[in-house]
């Protein structure tokens, strides 16, 4: 958009220079000549040269080069290009001024996208974060747009779930999480409501996050969570540019966790846990195993193997981007197209994407006063079907020992060698090889719009968006047998029946609005601006699916090809959304800035009535201090302004139907045969409304030093009300679901800074720029004193949301003292007043022995439970998100990089990966067994190993809860461009080769996957990229 | 004009797409237009029976052995936590079987509600509200069983209005007796003695008084027991034809699940798109059994060795190897082989162990799977003949069955599909045999352990015989020595004993050990040990295990919920 604006001034200047060029005949005195270049001495064309005083100007020449007539002497000469400094020079008695033009890196007449328009950045008056991802795009290997967005803007957190190809897509949060609900921002592409991840990275030209309500509040009930505005590129006029960028990049898992790999110390460790347990129970290794395992340590790996699950499972794979766009026009008709083509095998085998992605947008001015365009996206991704079963590689792979062969040389799948193991035990490999087949996505985004101007200063604005989502699943089973391979025999047989499954799944969605605009300067000074508008949506979804058994061939793949057992199975949902809104925009003498939004919006997710309907209204003002006399004659200061704002949003999480009672079936069988029966198994609540969240937003922006530095200050306070929550209903009401209630309150506070410094040393460009947001989250309203625990996580009035819930540990019983302390809390018991009888204190975890965690009596009450819980951490998101991001040009090479940082974040762990437990056929954790506490050991890190079903040492405790916060190097890259002389003489108009690094370096204490990864996941890709970007 | 002319289009266009706001679910039925004719309320009411099937309510009931000495387990499913000691008031089978059980109660509430007021054939209607009331007396009698007096809610409950206002504290034991007792005669009044054949599975006249009559029984109230038992045996008021089925194995099969002898049964089905029948195959069967199964589920030593010799004579291992009982090295000289890759190496006296077992009470071999005794599995996709060779490393791709907990202990064969069934399982969670909640050996039993507590001594060996005599054991008191009883603590035993025996791996033994107040005695400190004496676990059981705690988060939710003893 900002080019947009660019376009504007450049097509205003223009007419106005030809305009005058029929005056300049008559006057003509003197000619004077010149060329003009940047500090870099490169020739500069396109530069305004106007005459100060008169409406004579021209444009400077693909040189540099200008000629212009002047009158006399004291005329003045102005030269002005978008991004440079603007300059004035007196003619004297000069015919040859050559001109050098400094950059500027003020951004004054920027222009940021925001809710159904565009605005000057420097009459916002609400909390907006622009980023201009036309460069971060170019040339990082993002592969979805979300996870690209990571560090860099503040207020904007954004955490990466996992690495999975095709569905590698990040969390966002807009100034934290608001709700106890869903909590993702509203994402607007084009206009229209859409899915951040369908849009190729590179073909985005900006995206503005709308922080505050009286930004966002024009998108009313689904705004509270922050709204995401997506621009896509559009045409130039003049200039006709092919784009071809390409890169290759190598993957690798970023962070991975260690498990006990030599099988003779693993058995040996599955015996102590046992014996632990319960020193009656047989040895699950017999001696001599274990010493056969020893004696061949080194030797034949298929017979005698200790495998390390990570090494066979995690590859390093080519991940592969191509992009050519083009774009150009006229002053009637302007295009931008591209085609991309991505493909990331991953690093697990069968679970790679692919996908193609095309995009038209088109824009043509008919007549003066219309203009019509259209927008199209089409999407075509592939995924392997290991996709759909990658949960199961980690749940597979922590349910298996370092004694099977996962898969031999040959490609035959191995099962544990030793008769004495789990022959259950899973081979991750032949999980993932169990099935072929592939979905196949095929999207369609499309838009049409179009601009009316009837008459001066009324504009009326119409679209209409239709988007189509298929996806096809087809998969069918494939049989491996699985081999021992001490004794060469097969230990479980692929046999099994053919059958053939396919899913279809179709999503619609239907978006229209139209929008009228008038625009006035009202008074002498007073620019108005008001909008009105409505608009409609409809989305439905619907799937079907069928499978059938028996193939007559078990090379064919379509469901006409099997025999037997057909079943089949599909549903639909949908839901609708109808809303009226507008907007007034006040700005007198480019000092006073005030808007005001408003909309109602209604959705069939409420009851008819008044609940259905909400109202959002938001109300903000600035002051622009630097246009005040007594700022002028501040020349350090070049931009200062204040703003405030207050307003409204809603959030409609609730499900499709959620108000209405229905009855499910829930069938039963008499004589054989199926009757139908049917039973309420979601209970209703016809009150249910929107949750509303108000926000009151105050910030400064500011400027110094010529744009040098710059940045914005925002302090905001965002409480949510009536959030929907399932509030725990007594269980004697059954399994039926719960409706929400809108009853809970949250309130997050925090402060955003950012910060960003520009200038040159001699030849070289730099910027660094920083992001920080802090924010503080608390649950101001619940059940009272009630609270909701659900394993480590409290919901709790005065708490941060899912703050963590444990005990504490005091220490690892490891001497004969530890345990004296035992023996005195037993002695210290509080009487029974009932029985007269010391109450025994271990009664709820068991008495602790040695290698036992000893729990702190937090209550003081003489006894361990559960009442001696306390919070931990601030909940579930960091409370500080840090990004980081600086640059340098020198000569030909540019040097960028990203730094992305949250801290604040504490979280109770403990899966099959990372547990002082041992259970026959599943992994440990290889630095819980060297730290554990073993008899005659008193520097134990970990308390002794015990069978998993006993959970003394498991339960919740502050032992458990580790920090998350971490640093990374999320990218750093070096470019080269060619020099212009190379690029010209082969007809190019540049050539850009670069490296990058992705997700290199981390700075964490967490033990387990990522710090990112919530628990045992695709981890994030680590990648080291090359890439070449032509234009001509 | 134009430009007029095109506006006035574009505004046509905009305002003709409206979309509704009121959109419905494609795939329920909504609350206002149910409950509206006799179809709907049949269909209200096969709502309430199908709770019967979750797991956490009567749909595992064949694990609740684990529980008791009869039979040992693993995993959740299967209540090793509860076995070992190591569960806690929020242990998740616990909390569900609060929750889901109360579900049950909640779907005959709203049932009874509304077909009260519905207006149906009133005969229909009171028919339909019977089975609920029989349906929420079997909820009722779970709750109590296992969590002692719990807090009554009945059909005045309107659950969209007061889902959060359900706070009750708890009613006594006494007080949810006599509300199970009321819905039972209330039930006994109204249901008829059988349904239509296309209906059978429905609840019956004759399995309401069987259900209150055990009430009576638990409560140690034997003359009322004993009335309602005898009307059903003595066909009293009705001919209700109830009778024992000939083959004792096939009655846990397709063959025998429909017979008389069934009282009162959960209705299953399997088959493609038919997901409707127990986990019996996935829990009970073994990895040779139909999809591959987890035997969480095993007979214990103690079962098996409590089989009498076919002469009713008591079995002792030492009399056929001497020092068995007491050496390990015995037992595994006279059961273990030796085998690798599915080659067997060495096998021990595979024909005096099978004339062992064979000489036993035929209820074994038809209850579980013995030592070197085969079972028709299924692997490969085929239906497959699988040995039970004892020795490390056995394989079901070698035709040999698996243990898959890794021990050596026997399996059960009783309620375990064969084969594929024929085509009717396809999924091993969907197991189409009907499970007996009550039947008629059970009702026999019981009645004779009133019969006896009430003195009349002769009456209960009469019944017992009867049952034996079916499996083809000789009587008590049919003349050797060792099936001599004599009073009524003899002949207590010989109850507690056949029913162990007749009602195997049906789940009435834990509930029978704790009515009985014998389960710390057995079960205390009891060290579980697989066939060749090697330990398994040591199970737990102390004074507060007589009652499972109500859920912690229950009592969070609504304080005036007192805690069972000794849980806090």
């Amino acid at each position: 958009m900002r080019n947009n604006f660019r376009r504007s001034v450049f097509k205003i200047c223009i007419s106005l220079s030809l305009a005058l060029a029929y005056g300049s005949v008559a006057n003509a005195q003197r000619v004077i000549s010149g060329a003009v270049s940047d500090d870099t001495d490169q020739a500069l064309p396109g530069v305004y040269v106007l005459l100060k005083g008169s409406s004579n100007g021209t444009i400077t020449d693909i040189d540099g080069g200008y000629t212009i007539e002047v009158v006399n002497n004291t005329d003045t000469l102005i030269f002005q290009m978008l991004g440079m400094e603007t300059q004035e020079i007196v003619v004297g008695n000069q015919s040859i001024i050559d001109v050098k033009m400094a950059s500027s890196f003020s951004d004054m007449n920027e222009v940021v996208v925001v809710g159904y328009g565009v605005q000057k950045k420097v009459n916002l008056t609400g909390s907006v974060a622009s980023v201009d991802m036309s460069e971060v795009a170019a040339s990082r290997p993002i592969t979805s747009l979300s996870s690209g967005l990571s560090g860099l803007a503040a207020g904007l957190s954004v955490s990466q779930g996992n690495g999975r190809p095709g569905a590698d897509n990040a969390t966002l949060r807009v100034r934290g999480q608001g709700t106890l609900n869903n909590a993702d921002p509203l994402i607007i592409i084009d206009g229209a409501v859409g899915n951040i991840n369908d849009v190729n990275p590179q073909d985005v030209e900006n995206i503005s996050v709308l922080k505050d309500a009286a930004s966002a509040s024009i998108y009313g009930s689904r705004a509270a969570n922050g709204v995401i505005l997506i621009t896509t590129k559009q045409g130039k006029e003049g200039t006709v540019r092919i784009n071809y960028n390409s890169y290759y990049s190598i993957t690798q898992p970023t962070n991975l966790v260690k498990t006990v790999t030599n099988y003779a110390d693993y058995m040996e460790m599955i015996n102590e846990g046992y014996y632990n347990t319960d020193p009656n129970s047989a040895q699950i290794f017999s001696q001599s195993s274990i010493d056969l395992w020893r004696e061949n340590e080194g030797g034949d790996p298929l017979k005698y193997p200790n495998v390390d699950w990570t090494d066979e499972v995690f590859q390093s794979n080519l991940l592969q981007n191509h992009n050519l766009s083009f774009n150009g026009g006229t002053d009637k008709i302007r295009y931008f197209g591209s085609f991309g083509y991505l493909d990331n095998p991953g690093i697990i085998e069968k679970a790679g994407y692919q996908r193609f992605v095309a995009r038209l947008n088109l824009e043509a001015d008919l007549k003066p006063w219309l203009t019509l365009g259209m927008r199209l996206n089409g999407l075509n991704g592939k995924t392997e079907i290991g996709t759909n079963i990658l949960n199961d590689v980690f749940t597979y792979a922590a349910a298996s020992t370092p004694g099977m062969v996962l898969r031999a040389p040959d490609g035959r799948f191995g099962s544990v060698n030793n008769p004495e193991d789990d022959s259950q035990s899973n081979n991750v490999l032949h999980r993932l090889n169990s099935r072929k087949g592939a979905i196949e996505q095929n999207k369609m985004v499309s838009r049409f719009y179009g601009t009316l101007r009837p008459m001066t200063g009324i504009t009326v604005e119409g679209s209409f968006n239709y988007t189509f989502d298929d996806e096809f699943r087809y998969e069918q089973p494939v049989f491996h047998d699985r081999w021992n391979f001490l004794t060469n025999t097969i230990a479980s047989s692929g046999i099994g029946r053919t059958s053939v499954s396919n899913r279809n799944g179709k999503d619609y969605s239907y978006f229209m609005d139209g929008i009228v605009r008038y625009d006035k300067e009202i008074l002498d000074g007073l620019q108005m601006n008001l909008m009105v508008g409505a608009s409609q949506e409809y989305y439905k979804s619907l799937h079907f699916n069928a499978s059938k058994l028996d193939l007559v061939d078990p090379g064919l793949s379509v469901i006409d090809a099997a025999t037997m057992d057909a079943a089949a199975g599909g549903n639909a949902s949908d839901w609708t959304m109808r809303s009226f809104f507008g907007r007034l925009n006040l700005v007198w003498e480019d000092r006073y800035l005030f808007e005001a939004n408003i909309r109602r919006d209604g959705t069939s997710r409420f009851a008819a009535g008044d609940s259905r309907w909400g109202v959002f209204p938001s109300f903000s003002a600035g002051w622009r201090l630097i246009e005040e006399g007594f700022l002028k004659d501040v020349n350090w200061l070049d931009d200062l302004k204040v703003r405030a704002s207050w307003g409204s949003l809603g959030n409609n999480s609730v499900g499709n139907y959620e108000y209405q009672a229905v009855y499910n079936s829930s069938n039963y069988i008499l004589n054989n045969n199926l009757f139908v029966g049917f039973a309420q198994t979601a209970l209703s609540n016809a009150a249910l409304t929107w949750e509303s969240t108000y926000i009151t937003n105050l910030g400064v922006d500011y400027g110094f030093y010529s744009g040098k530095l710059s940045g914005s200050l925002d302090v905001f306070h965002k409480l949510t009300k009536n959030i929907l929550i399932n509030l725990p209903a007594p269980a004697v009401v059954g399994n039926a679901s719960i409706p929400k209630q809108n009853a809970a309150q949250v309130l997050n506070k925090g402060i955003e800074v950012n910060l960003s410094w520009r200038d040159k040393i001699g030849q070289s460009t730099y910027y660094v720029g920083g992001n920080f947001s802090y924010i503080r989250n608390e649950v101001t309203k619940f059940k009272g004193e009630d609270r909701t625990i659900s394993g480590a996580n409290l919901i709790q009035e005065g708490f941060p949301i899912n703050v963590q819930y444990v005990r504490a540990v005091d220490r690892i019983i490891q001497t004969e003292a530890d345990l004296q302390l035992v023996q005195n809390i037993i002695e210290n018991a509080p009487i029974n007043p009932e029985t007269g009888t010391k109450i025994n204190p271990f009664a709820s975890y068991g008495t602790p022995v040695l290698g036992d965690f000893l729990y702190k009596d937090l209550n003081g009450d003489g006894t361990i439970n559960d009442e001696d819980r306390y919070a931990v951490g601030n909940g579930t998101s960091p409370h500080i998100v840090l990004g980081l991001n600086f640059g340098i040009d020198y000569k030909n090479f540019d040097l960028s990089g990203l730094i992305q940082g949250n801290l604040g974040l504490q979280s109770f762990y403990l899966d099959n990966y990372f547990r002082p437990s041992v259970r026959w056929g599943y992994q440990i954790n290889q630095e819980i067994a060297d730290g554990r506490w073993y008899p005659g050991r008193t520097d134990a890190e970990y308390p002794r190993l015990l069978d998993y079903s006993q959970t003394r040492n498991t339960l919740a405790s502050d032992f458990w809860v580790q920090n998350r916060s971490f640093v990374r190097l999320k990218n750093i890259q070096l470019g080269y461009t060619l020099p212009s002389v190379i690029t010209q003489k082969i007809s190019m108009s540049s050539i850009r080769v670069y490296g990058s690094l992705e997700n290199y370096l981390t700075f964490t204490k967490f033990k387990g996957f990522d710090p990112e990864v919530n628990g045992a996941d695709y981890p994030t890709l680590k990648q080291t990229l090359i890439g070449l970007s032509v234009s001509f | 004009m134009r430009k007029y002319i095109l506006i006035i289009l574009i505004s046509i266009t905009g305002l003709t797409g409206c979309y509704e706001l009121d959109t419905i679910p494609y795939d329920k039925v909504s609350s206002s237009s149910f409950w509206q004719t006799e179809e709907h309320a049949h269909q209200g009411v096969m709502g309430v029976y199908s709770q019967l099937k979750n797991a956490n309510v009567y749909g595992t009931a064949f694990l609740f052995d684990n529980l008791s000495d009869i039979a040992i387990g693993y995993d959740g499913q299967a209540y090793e936590a509860a076995a070992n000691g190591n569960y806690t008031d929020r242990t998740g089978f616990v909390v569900n079987h609060w929750k889901s059980t109360y579900d049950g109660v909640q779907r005959a509430n709203n049932a009874i509600a509304n077909i009260k007021g519905m207006d149906i054939n009133e005969g229909l209607k009171n028919t339909l509200v019977a089975e609920s009331k029989f349906l929420r007396a079997l909820y009722y009698f779970h709750l109590m069983d296992f969590f002692g007096g719990v807090p009554l809610y009945d059909e005045s409950v309107n659950l969209n209005e007061d889902f959060n206002n359900l706070l009750a504290p708890r009613n006594s034991e006494q007080e949810v007796r006599d509300f199970i007792i009321s819905d039972l005669t209330e039930a006994i009044n109204h249901l008829p003695v059988s349904h239509e054949v296309n209906q059978k599975g429905r609840a019956t006249k004759g399995a309401a008084y069987a259900l209150r009559k055990k009430l009576y029984l638990y409560n140690k109230e034997w003359t009322k027991a004993i009335g309602d038992f005898e009307e059903i045996v003595n066909n009293g008021s009705a001919d209700y034809n109830y009778s024992l089925y000939p083959s004792y194995g096939d009655l846990f099969k397709s063959e025998g699940h429909d017979s008389n002898e069934i009282i009162f049964a959960i209705q299953n089905k399997g088959g493609v798109g038919f997901p409707y029948g127990m986990p019996l195959a996935f829990y009970l069967g073994t990895r040779s059994t139909f999809g591959s199964c987890w035997n969480n589920g095993m007979p214990s030593t103690t079962l098996a060795d409590m089989y009498e010799n076919r002469d009713g004579s008591p079995f002792d291992w030492n009399d056929f190897f001497p020092g068995f009982n007491e050496s390990n090295e015995v037992k595994e000289a006279a059961i273990l082989a030796r085998q690798a890759g599915g080659n067997i190496e060495s096998l021990p006296d595979t024909a005096r162990l099978g004339e062992i077992y064979r000489n036993r009470d035929p209820r074994m071999l038809t209850s579980l799977i013995v030592p070197y005794s085969s079972y028709l599995g299924w692997n490969a996709n085929a239906p497959r003949r699988m040995d039970f060779i004892v020795a490390t490393g056995v394989n079901e791709n070698f035709g040999q069955i698996r243990n898959n907990r890794g021990w050596t202990t026997y399996f059960w064969r009783k309620f375990v599909p064969e084969g594929n069934m024929d085509g009717e399982i396809n999924d091993r969670a969907h197991t189409p045999i009907n499970f007996p909640l009550i039947r008629y050996a059970d009702v026999l039993l019981m009645l004779a352990e009133a019969y006896n507590e009430e003195g009349r001594l002769t009456d209960a060996v009469t019944l017992v015989n009867k049952v034996r005599e079916r499996s083809e054991m000789p009587g008590l008191n049919s003349g050797p020595s060792w099936l001599k009883v004599s009073d009524q603590e003899e002949m207590f035993n010989r109850i507690m004993q056949e029913r162990a025996i007749e009602l195997a791996g049906e789940g009435h033994r834990f509930s029978d050990l704790r009515r009985w107040k014998i389960a710390s005695d057995l079960l205390a400190g009891k060290v579980e040990k697989g066939i060749l004496g090697n330990n398994l676990f040591t199970r737990s059981f102390n004074n507060r295990d007589y009652l499972w705690p109500i859920p912690a988060q229950e009592i969070e939710i609504n304080p005036t919920l007192t805690q069972n003893p000794n849980w806090q």
